[in-house]
């Protein structure tokens, strides 16, 4: 799950003024009620009684929304799309009950997958009576010490049909109940995965904090968000793959064992280096796809989804849409691969809505459906759960869809043709973090941007810049002056942060 | 109702109230009415000692003949408006709104309320018949005036309206209600009630002030008076007399005790005079003429029309019914000295000067006056009820005795300008569920919205601060999080559920004002300004000042603030929680619940079982087995459902024993659930699949327990 939130003001302390500047600068994406444009929020109605803390979002085949709630319940919304979102017109059933604190929850061929603290169940309605009667133990194996903190996510299934989990590193008192697992929890701070036939998990990549999303891309590669905290200087997205290791050292223990993909590595990990040196130091070490800069491109990143609505949501599609937990909204990911590696750009999406955002997902009609937590943290929303709607206008948004590194520059896309601007107004810094056990780092090395030859393509769809200081494993963060479409619409978000990990060669 | 008592009157009504006194008297007792219980049940006295001028009770509350005239013409005003002088009268335009006249009772049912013998003695002396009353007589023995009392009792008798039915009162209950929910305030308590908190032996001390006058009331018919008391703007459009918020039960049984003792009274002096019948059509005329549509309104279109009497700046301060001797033929009001004084002071200011201009204070002051806000409470120091009647405001919890007065008595209204939201005004004044304070048994009235609208719209104006206090309750901006308010509000915080209550929970100590309507009810500014300092927002107020000194004190109060504005959905303070919140209940359920958390004696992948029969046990899904099994209550899953550390869940039953160690290499595979909710749980042991099922023997006393290995079925009785 979540870290223990910095409050904003801290924060705001931390960044200095840019990081005030920026904060008011988007004042208004934080008023709960905020309207935009664009998308219209739809906040359910939720049954008196019922605790929808929802932790999971499953679209089944017939458009009904499974929704799994951290009191460890499964409840089926006959209606999703229904409007006024009324209790009545939503239709709750209960479909499953008695797990606990499930917090991922996946439709994967003919049944529902969620995650509890200690297993990936698979829930099954086999008398076809509209309650589960089979709960059965598809994955299972990492070590659960009572620990608060030993949340585990997903699952998600890879191309082979393999499963994925992320599970948070172990803080907080450990149990002596729990037996074994209360002396050492095996595989905490890890990504597991449950061979397809098995049910038995395994450590699949290491190195997370607080690892609270986990999810795939268009293309079917898994990816994992994770928390500021220790060994996290702000959130990333990291991509999940066999054998990498992405930086909390509480996972280093478990690679001492025979089944670990990866090799413990010599001598003591360093802190106190950047985040650009240790990618050059540390062979064992692989860099996140993307940075959040802290505060400004969300504060606590949780479950994410990718945008397979051809188009319905918007402008965005095969882009990753990431939950926000302290600021209670949702954030826009666009990656590209360079040098084989993914890699990309954070932009700000929404902001402000009624509660933190735990799941994202998309119903039939392409409206974005996020089910909301807060319990044990604080944010901005101060709905303690709820499930909302973003419901596509109609009316699209003029954003920059993607930035892409130019081996000498970057590119932005606009979502639609714009105006020539007054571009050398843009706001550019590069910056990189501490690679450290304290809490969470500054931004670090920062320098402006050298910025010179703005060239908008003729169709309007696209600008180039030439960067004269570009440096990879750093974020490079652009705030755009004012731009309008050609239809006159304002540019809805100016700020966008490219984490250049690799400099294209082409 | 069915009277046993027989009436000792004889005579005409002014004799009534001495024969009603009587009956207040131990003496008396044994004739007073038997209820259904055992206890003899007194009529009510009506009215313990005459009233020998027209009442009106904020007069004789707030004026003494020693008050010097810059006092007392105040009490001229009030008198101008409260005794109708100005319907006839009129009032020059800048004195209008303040002396404006205040509506006498709807007669357009009179004759469903009275017989025609109490009509025709209320109209041919008001006074004789009831004391005090603000009704003027109007008839002196002129040569006529028989025939004309005789055609204005027709017509009235003849006014009738059916009324719903209502239901039979239970006297006894009725005076009960009527001592508590605080009639007494201004009518006459019976002496033969002891409010509770009189000491045994002690005499009740009898009220100072005259009690208005209720002499009517047994001479209602009983099912309008009933009516009348369930919804007395029905007839008495003014407020004066406010609507107590009497169910219909309520107001029944109040009537059956003010009808105790009643018995049909006939007008011998009408019998006597043996006037011809006049016609009802002559009453409705004479009721125009006579202008008594001025007052009470045109009941039934009486057409013709009364000749204006002259305007208040022409009348001679010396003359009608100022004068030292009442010259016959005009309306006689049986005015006192004091009263006299009071008008001719009014009259001879208003016929000098324009109206000054009234602050909004003095506005509020000056409705809150002839409305008699001021018979229960106090504001600025001016009102509140005297001792001897505020001993009968009671409170109905134990609990709440150490609060002393404030337990008891209506607010102080010092600041409720500022205090109170204007929504939450209209709610107090006009609609449902507005008093916070369910401890009381005195309730807050209703006084009509003509009445109060000017009320809700100057009280903000006349209690605004000049500073005023700055709070941010926009929440979002500024980190305010109800969690920390939540915290801050719990047993181990600041601790306001020691006193305060919220939703349906009681708080752990006295039963203040329960806070779950804190957003709606109180202005934010005001919520902070009491926080931070509670005596000199609210004097006497025991809240304590928790937050003098705290350097973050901003900020927590507007965390409270954001918590109570989101108090739908958020977890209950500590302290107000308790297990009854999270305990799961199967036997509630009626099926087997299956509850999955760290639970003490079966780990950290634990399944526990609960069973509606009462036996329970849990599984342990690493060691493949079940470990214990218990009886009674199941579980509470309060640290799973609520808490951030999530500590351990204790079995909450007895007879807990544990279970026998697994055989063999067991792995879990699950569990099924049968038609009925019990699982089945799934593992293979050595590689062979096992099924393994607790099932709840039919009595109560154990398990059955089922092992099915390979398709083989093996079966063994737990009890314990």
């Amino acid at each position: 799950m979540v870290v223990p939130f910095v409050s904003l003001w801290q924060a705001v302390k931390k960044h200095g003024s840019m990081g005030l500047a920026l904060l008011l600068g988007c004042g208004s994406a934080l008023a709960a009620d905020e309207t935009n444009p664009y998308y219209r929020v739809v906040t359910y109605e939720v049954p008196k009684g019922l605790n929808l803390e929802a932790s999971g979002l499953a679209v089944l085949p017939d458009g009904k929304l499974a929704v799994s709630i951290r009191r460890g319940e499964v409840w089926i919304i006959q209606n999703p799309q229904a409007e006024p979102a009324t209790v009545e017109k939503l239709g709750y059933k209960l479909f499953a009950s008695g797990m606990h604190e499930i917090l991922g929850m996946t439709w994967h061929e003919g049944a529902l997958y969620v995650t509890q603290r200690s297993e990936v169940t698979r829930l099954r309605d086999t008398d076809n009576d509209g309650t589960a009667d089979e709960y059965m133990t598809v994955a299972q194996g990492w070590g659960v010490s009572g620990a608060y903190h030993e949340y585990a996510y997903g699952p998600v299934f890879d191309r082979e049909g393999n499963m994925h989990n992320t599970l948070n590193c172990s803080m907080g008192k450990k149990w002596a109940g729990a037996g074994e697992e209360g002396v050492h929890p095996v595989w905490r701070g890890w990504s597991v995965m449950t061979p397809k036939g098995s049910s038995k998990a395994s450590g699949f990549s290491a190195g997370f904090r607080s690892p609270c999303g986990i999810g795939l891309n268009a293309e079917g590669d898994i990816f994992a968000t994770d928390q500021q905290g220790n060994w996290m200087p702000t959130n990333p997205l990291m991509h999940i793959r066999k054998g990498a290791y992405f930086s909390h050292a509480d996972s280093l223990e478990d690679m001492k064992r025979a089944d670990s993909p990866i090799k413990y590595p010599e001598g003591k990990q360093p802190d106190g280096i950047t985040v650009a040196e240790a990618m050059k130091q540390l062979p064992y070490y692989t860099p996140p796809a993307v940075w959040f800069p802290y505060v400004k491109f969300g504060q606590s990143p949780t479950g994410f989804r990718c945008d397979e609505t051809g188009g319905k949501f918007g402008p965005f599609e095969k882009q990753l849409f990431v939950g926000e937990f302290v600021l209670s909204g949702v954030t826009r990911v666009s990656l590209e691969k360079v040098g084989g590696e993914y890699q990309g750009a954070c932009f700000p999406f929404i902001n402000g809505l009624q509660s933190a955002v735990l799941a994202v997902n998309f119903l039939k009609d392409g409206s974005m459906i996020l089910g909301q937590s807060n319990r044990g943290w604080n944010s901005y929303g101060n709905r303690p759960f709820g499930i909302q709607r973003l419901v596509p206008t109609g009316k699209q948004p003029l954003e920059v869809q993607k930035l892409e590194a130019l081996k000498d520059g970057f590119r932005f896309t606009f979502t639609r043709p714009v105006k020539p601007a007054n571009w050398t107004q843009t706001k550019a810094q590069s910056f990189t973090y501490i690679f450290t056990a304290k809490y969470g780092s500054p931004e670090v090395d920062t320098a402006p941007l050298k910025l010179n030859g703005w060239q908008l393509s003729k169709d309007g769809l696209s600008l180039t810049v030439k960067c004269a200081n570009l440096r990879p494993g750093y974020v490079h963060e652009f705030e755009l002056p004012e731009v309008n479409a050609k239809d006159g619409s304002p540019l809805w978000h100016r700020l966008s942060a490219y984490t250049l990990n690799k400099i294209p060669q082409e | 109702m069915n009277y046993a008592w027989s009436s000792l009157h004889s005579q005409i009504a002014p004799l009534r109230r001495s024969v009603s006194r009587a009956l207040a008297l131990p003496g008396a007792a044994a004739l007073a009415w038997l209820s259904a219980g055992s206890s003899p049940l007194a009529a009510h006295p009506l009215q313990a000692e005459p009233v020998n001028h027209a009442y009106v009770f904020t007069f004789d509350q707030f004026n003494l003949p020693e008050d010097p005239d810059e006092h007392v013409i105040e009490g001229g005003y009030l008198l101008l408006g409260e005794l109708n002088c100005t319907s006839c009268h009129a009032a020059p335009k800048s004195w209008a709104d303040r002396v404006s006249p205040k509506p006498a009772p709807d007669l357009s049912a009179a004759g469903s309320r009275l017989d025609a013998d109490t009509l025709w003695l209320m109209i041919r002396s008001p006074q004789h018949r009831k004391k005090g009353t603000q009704m003027p007589g109007l008839f002196a023995g002129e040569a006529g005036d028989a025939e004309k009392v005789e055609a204005l009792t027709e017509y009235l008798a003849s006014l009738k309206k059916t009324s719903e039915v209502m239901p039979a009162g239970k006297a006894e209950h009725g005076k009960e209600l009527y001592h508590k929910v605080g009639c007494v305030a201004c009518h006459e308590p019976a002496s033969d009630y002891r409010p509770p908190k009189v000491a045994a032996g002690a005499e009740v001390e009898k009220p100072g002030l005259a009690s208005v006058p209720i002499a009517l009331a047994d001479a209602y018919d009983l099912n309008e008076l009933a009516h009348f008391l369930h919804n007395p703007f029905s007839q008495r459009h003014s407020g004066r007399m406010p609507d107590m918020r009497l169910s219909k039960q309520e107001a029944a049984d109040i009537a059956a005790y003010l009808h105790l003792g009643r018995e049909p009274q006939a007008a011998a002096e009408r019998a006597a005079l043996k006037i011809p019948s006049q016609g009802i059509e002559k009453g409705r005329e004479l009721f125009a003429q006579m202008n008594c549509v001025a007052c009470h309104g045109d009941p039934a279109g009486a057409g013709a029309v009364a000749k204006p009497a002259a305007e208040l700046v022409r009348l001679k301060t010396t003359a009608g019914c100022l004068a030292e001797r009442q010259p016959s033929g005009i309306p006689r009001y049986d005015l006192n000295d004091l009263q006299k004084r009071a008008l001719r002071l009014a009259i001879l200011a208003i016929q000098k000067q324009e109206a000054p201009k009234q602050t909004a204070k003095e506005k509020v002051d000056w409705q809150m006056t002839r409305l008699n806000c001021y018979a229960c409470h106090d504001r600025n120091g001016k009102g509140g009820p005297e001792d001897p009647r505020a001993q009968y405001f009671g409170s109905n919890d134990g609990s709440a005795e150490s609060l002393g007065e404030l337990a008891h008595l209506p607010p102080n209204l010092d600041s409720t300008g500022r205090k109170l939201t204007a929504a939450w005004l209209e709610k107090l004044f006009w609609g449902e569920g507005g008093s916070v304070r369910p401890y009381m048994d005195t309730r807050m009235p209703a006084f009509g919205r003509a009445q109060t609208q000017m009320l809700i719209s100057l009280l903000p104006e006349a209690d605004k601060r000049e500073k005023p206090v700055a709070i941010d309750v926009s929440g979002l901006a500024k980190h305010h999080r109800a969690e920390t308010g939540r915290q801050l509000m719990g047993a181990t915080g600041l601790a306001c559920v020691a006193c305060h209550g919220l939703k349906e929970r009681k708080s752990l100590g006295p039963p203040v004002i329960r806070l779950t309507h804190t957003v709606e009810r109180l202005q934010p500014e005001y919520f902070k300004e009491l926080l931070l300092n509670p005596q000199a927002t609210q004097p006497g107020t025991m809240m304590p000042p928790m937050f003098i000194g705290r350097k973050k004190a901003d900020q927590e109060i507007e965390s409270i603030w954001t918590y109570l504005k989101e108090l739908e959905g958020q977890p209950l303070p500590e302290g107000l929680l308790s297990t009854e919140d999270f305990e799961l209940k199967p036997e509630k359920a009626g099926k087997p619940v299956v509850f999955r958390s760290f639970i003490e004696g079966a780990g950290s992948h634990a399944i526990a079982v609960g069973f509606p029969e009462g036996v329970h046990a849990t599984f342990d899904a690493v060691q493949v087995r079940w470990t214990q099994r218990w009886r009674g209550r199941f579980l509470d899953a309060m640290s799973n459902w609520q808490s951030r550390e999530m500590l351990p869940i204790k079995p909450l039953g007895t007879d807990l024993k544990e279970m026998p160690k697994a055989e063999g290499s067991r792995v879990f595979s699950g569990y099924r659930l049968d038609k009925g909710g019990v699982p089945t749980f799934l593992y293979s042991q050595d590689g062979i699949p096992v099924e393994d099922t607790l099932r709840p023997l039919k009595n109560g006393t154990g398990f059955e327990h089922e092992v099915k290995i390979n398709g083989k079925v093996q079966k063994e009785v737990l009890s314990w």
